[in-house]
């Protein structure tokens, strides 16, 4: 596996999470800490796992934020959050998202979706 | 029913006032003030307004209750996210219900404006459509299974964060040294939950060693411990969605609530030693004074603290740390009143 993965969350806890298992699965990955610090970091990115709640812009207003950038519309993005409701998930896959992860999440589950949104 | 939609942003408010329309309700829309003061003036049933709104949120939810003499209108109000002092705010300036911009469903929305309904129907119950009823906190939590069965939730969430199964053990507490906490929010029933995660400080190098790779940095355990408590907290939101509840979450915090009478405190252990404190208690979004001398570590301020000068102390939605307790110990009297939300078996009903 390779290319580069932003993650896209307000905890550290998860991003050294998260980063553990793509590194070891031979990504690299870059860190944010929510939707307006991930706008900054957006070169070169093959994917993108991103947190809905987070301070300053969530991962739904990240979503419209890509939507608007006919190149940045271009990056895969799966959910990883703590939220279910099936009208959340509607509406991010509305947005643009590719998949959707509840946490705590398992590092296999993550990579074989990672891997199908990539495929 | 008629619905007057108040919202600065155009996208926002077209996306809302599509839901709206598609449940047969008739929407009028303003996106400042201005015009939606000329709106109400008209009359409505339900009146949904961005606490953000251009020219100001607030002042508009204070124009609408201050109609409540001549009509009452059901005031839902918006905000960009959920910030517990956001919320707080918005339901002490007097709405009814409200809702985050950013994670509102359309099923939610219609179910918040839906609210009017229920009242309508409460109101019938207690005292007849010309009686005007003051909703407490009468709602029965123990009713949403994943509030009832808050432990056996937690346990195996965290358990799986962690990679090793939780037991829940109820034993006796010392102090926790790092702690994270989430609130829930039903404010429709003025109801507001509070998860906090502890560690003590014998467990600070365990927790480490378990899940941090051994940083046991002062910022470091706060950010897990805000992150196991957001993972709590939707266990807990999910789970009550089965019973028909739709919470509102926060974002994570470190004030955990210990030490009321009302909290439910329980451990988390691992067979390898390693144990979490794990509290749970329910709020009544109904201020109570209190002297300044009974406030304690976990309260939540109802109202904004000044000094005898006027001076702006604490604002509103502040949960207290024993450094703000310490700090207001030396600033004001024993005895000034402060306003703050009590605990739901508190009583407050």
């Amino acid at each position: 596996m390779s290319g580069k993965v932003l993650i896209v969350d307000d905890s550290a806890l998860l991003r050294r999470q998260v980063g553990a298992a793509l590194t070891a699965a031979g990504y690299q990955v870059v860190g944010a800490t929510d939707g307006v610090d991930a706008t900054t970091k957006l070169a070169d990115v093959a994917l993108i796992v991103c947190d809905i709640n987070m301070p300053r812009m969530s991962g739904l207003e990240l979503l419209a934020e890509l939507a608007r950038d006919t190149v940045t519309q271009r990056i895969p993005v799966v959910m990883l959050t703590t939220e279910g409701h099936p009208d959340l998930i509607q509406r991010a896959k509305t947005l643009g998202a590719k998949g959707w992860l509840i946490k705590p999440f398992k590092a296999e589950l993550l990579l074989s979706l990672i891997g199908k949104v990539l495929a | 029913m008629k619905v007057i939609l108040a919202h600065s942003d155009a996208s926002t408010r077209r996306r809302f006032a599509q839901w709206l329309t598609s449940a047969n309700h008739v929407v009028h829309e303003a996106g400042n003030v201005a015009a939606a003061c000329s709106l109400v003036s008209q009359g409505a049933d339900v009146v949904i307004a961005d606490w953000h709104l251009a020219g100001g949120g607030a002042s508009f939810v204070k124009y609408v209750r201050s109609l409540d003499a001549q009509h009452r209108h059901y005031l839902v109000v918006t905000c960009g996210r959920a910030l517990n002092h956001d919320i707080t705010a918005v339901v002490a300036a007097g709405a009814d219900d409200f809702a985050i911009t950013s994670s509102v469903t359309q099923a939610e929305m219609l179910a918040r404006v839906d609210g009017l309904k229920r009242a309508r129907a409460s109101a019938a119950i207690v005292g007849g459509s010309n009686k005007s009823v003051e909703f407490g906190p009468l709602f029965d939590l123990d009713k949403v299974r994943a509030w009832r069965d808050v432990d056996a939730i937690i346990a195996s969430e965290l358990g799986e964060q962690l990679g090793a199964p939780l037991q829940a053990v109820v034993g006796p507490s010392s102090p926790v040294a790092y702690s994270g906490a989430i609130s829930l929010s039903l404010a429709n029933e003025k109801i507001e939950l509070q998860l906090g995660i502890g560690i003590e400080r014998d467990m600070v190098a365990p927790f480490g060693a378990a899940l941090l790779d051994g940083d046991t940095s002062e910022a470091t355990l706060a950010d897990a411990l805000r992150e196991l408590a957001n993972v709590a907290g939707g266990a807990v939101k999910r789970g009550a969605v089965n019973d028909g509840v739709s919470f509102t979450i926060g974002l994570p915090s470190n004030a955990m609530v210990c030490d009321l009478p009302d909290t439910r405190s329980w451990y988390a252990t691992t067979s390898s030693g390693l144990r979490l404190r794990i509290t749970a208690i329910a709020w009544a979004s109904v201020p109570r004074s209190v002297r300044r001398a009974d406030l304690r570590e976990g309260m939540v301020l109802a109202s904004d603290v000044r000094n005898a000068a006027g001076m702006l102390l604490v604002t509103a939605g502040t949960y207290l740390t024993s450094t703000t307790v310490n700090g207001l110990d030396r600033t004001l009297d024993a005895n000034t009143p402060v306003e703050v939300m009590v605990p739901m078996s508190g009583g407050t009903s």
